[in-house]
């Protein structure tokens, strides 16, 4: 019963896909997202050129060419694996497929993503909106039909991102206005660990309106957001608005430092239906100490403040190890734990076991066990559980 | 003392201090050099290789680099630039030519640092640059550093430009090696 539980927190995180984010590309030292990623602090669509290192350092080689025998990037990388398209116009998708196999339990077959990007580049003004299906939980992200309460929708028309910006001094800043990723910690592909849920900045589906200023620079990136609210949900009291933003510093070549800040306002928080203060602090690592391992981490402390009643407080930390054992085959532990500061009588602490198979040029196999140790409120026991992830990733 | 044995002293004094004079600079152990180059969006690029060698023919010291091993962590990348770019089989080294008084060479235990000049050559152009160096003199081992910026279109070679990622052609240059005189 604890682990169909757990099963179920699991799959409404998991319900959508995550965005394509690849953190663990500072072993290539790529520290800047931007040249890979249409955002310009990481995750979802990507360049012509991020396609391209998709297939150069991304996609399953038995053996690392030498540069005698490098190829050019395959003519599948292109957009539906053949199509060219013309240099303003970058187009492609992120559909994804599993199954939730939690130990002791039924087989949740999980629809996560069905999403189309579109991006278009003039001189220095960039157009960037997705849109997709939802099966089932999608709120945050739909635009109709909008199911409330206990109602769950079938199928939703969803759109993650859609903004407007403007590069300057030669792309290193860019200006945004509209529904975009909340620029705070690691952007890692795994959307529903808790230092992406407790802090609110899921990629999946804490997207929200704003106005956004980034940065990337030779040894610095960053980016501030003023939030505005997420307009796919309502009613108004529920939106939170504040800012969030984050920074990153080059302390040598593949060690990264960085801080993330958030704080945001509601009329009403969706559990207490009191205004509330929701407050997320924290820094982020990033090492790559040899070509094949990564190691990155993230610790972030939380507080919650509601008239009348005494301040929660939390935290949220994650440390992952990121191995290739060969390129394109990813071996990932990670190890969690968090404090939501709602009476539980101690953190809860989860470890993940993965691996990530780049198969074939836009096709990705990967494989999650996620124990979680979840503790409760008296007197409720604290559970744990064993669920096995299954994924099938297709990114046109 | 003999006339005789008197020239014999003279001579070998003589030669002992020619030869000392002409005490070459010669690497000691490895080095490294590398180059760092940036181009839009925080892009950044760095390419190293250890084949680096010094020569010293007595009035100038000649850093060679050979590029065929120049490395950027990125095989396709690596492809480009030596083939493409730099035309490493027409073009096999860099060379770094610095006249001996440009430089301060310290005594046991101390260092010098400062700006000097050259003729730096690579894609078979040569232009003169000015350098930033260090060198710390231990136990007759000199660490030697030094850092120079190079614009690679005054040396013929094209920008490069991939996928919508140009970088530009205002690149840092740097080389460490240790060496020995005599």
């Amino acid at each position: 019963m604890r682990n169909i539980a757990l099963s179920l927190s699991l799959a409404v995180g998991l319900v959508s896909a995550p965005a394509l984010a690849f953190p663990w590309m500072v072993k290539h030292d790529y520290q800047s997202c931007a040249v890979c990623h249409v955002d310009p602090s990481g995750a979802g669509q990507l360049t012509p050129y991020g396609r391209a290192q998709s297939d150069v350092l991304l996609q399953w080689k038995l053996k690392k060419p030498s540069p005698e025998e490098a190829q050019e990037p395959s003519p599948a990388t292109r957009f539906l694996w053949f199509l060219d398209l013309p240099e303003f116009l970058n187009l492609s998708g992120n559909f994804r497929a599993g199954a939730l196999i939690p130990i002791g339990s039924t087989v949740r077959p999980l629809f996560m993503a069905a999403d189309l990007y579109g991006t278009v580049k003039v001189d220095r003004f960039v157009f960037h909106a997705t849109t997709g299906l939802g099966l089932r939980n999608v709120g945050p992200a739909a635009i109709l039909p909008q199911c409330g309460g206990d109602t769950a929708c079938n199928a939703q028309w969803i759109a993650r991102e859609f903004w407007a910006g403007a590069t300057f001094a030669d792309e290193s800043v860019m200006v945004r206005a509209g529904r975009m990723f909340i620029p705070f910690g690691l952007r890692n592909n795994e959307h529903f660990m808790w230092v992406r849920d407790t802090t609110g900045t899921d990629t999946n589906l804490d997207q929200q309106v704003g106005v956004a200023a980034s940065y990337n620079g030779e040894k610095l990136r960053g980016e501030v957001m003023g939030l505005l609210g997420n307009y796919q949900l309502g009613p108004d009291a529920y939106r939170e608005r504040g800012y969030s933003a984050f920074a990153e510093y080059a302390l040598a070549s593949k060690v990264f430092l960085g801080v993330s800040s958030l704080i945001t306002a509601a009329r009403a928080d969706p559990l207490f239906q009191l205004p509330q203060v929701r407050h997320a602090h924290g820094m982020t690592f990033r090492w790559s100490p040899t070509e094949p391992l990564a190691i990155l981490a993230e610790a972030n402390f939380l507080a919650w403040q509601q008239p009348g009643r005494i301040d929660r407080l939390g935290f949220a930390a994650l440390v992952q190890g990121d191995y290739e054992l060969m390129q394109g085959l990813h071996l990932i532990a990670s190890l969690e734990g968090q404090h939501t500061g709602q009476g539980e009588r101690g953190p809860s602490f989860g470890g993940w076991v993965s691996a990530a198979w780049y198969v074939l040029p836009h096709v990705e196999l990967r494989f999650d066990t996620i124990i979680r140790r979840i503790t409760r409120q008296a007197p409720d026991p604290a559970s744990t559980g064993v669920t096995l992830l299954a994924q099938l990733h297709f990114f046109l | 003392m003999t006339l005789t044995s008197s020239l014999k002293a003279v001579v070998i004094a003589s030669l002992l201090v020619v030869s000392t004079a002409l005490a070459g600079l010669t690497k000691a152990g490895d080095g490294v050099a590398s180059f760092k180059g940036v181009g839009p969006a925080g892009f950044k690029i760095e390419g190293k290789t250890k084949s680096v060698d010094v020569k010293d023919d007595g009035k100038a010291i000649t850093v060679v680099v050979g590029l065929k091993d120049l490395e950027t962590g990125i095989s396709l990348r690596d492809n480009h630039m030596r083939e493409k770019y730099l035309e490493v089989d027409k073009f096999p080294e860099a060379t770094l030519v610095v006249a001996n008084d440009q430089v301060t060479w310290p005594e046991d235990g101390k260092s010098s640092e400062g700006q000097a000049k050259g003729t730096f050559t690579v894609h078979g152009v040569s232009k003169d640059v000015s350098f930033k160096y260090k060198i710390t003199n231990s136990g007759g081992t000199y660490a030697v550093e030094g850092e120079a910026p190079v614009n690679f279109k005054d040396h013929g070679v094209n920008v490069p430009s991939y996928m919508g990622i140009t970088v530009k052609p205002d690149i840092t240059i740097l080389s460490k090696f240790n060496a020995k005189k005599g």
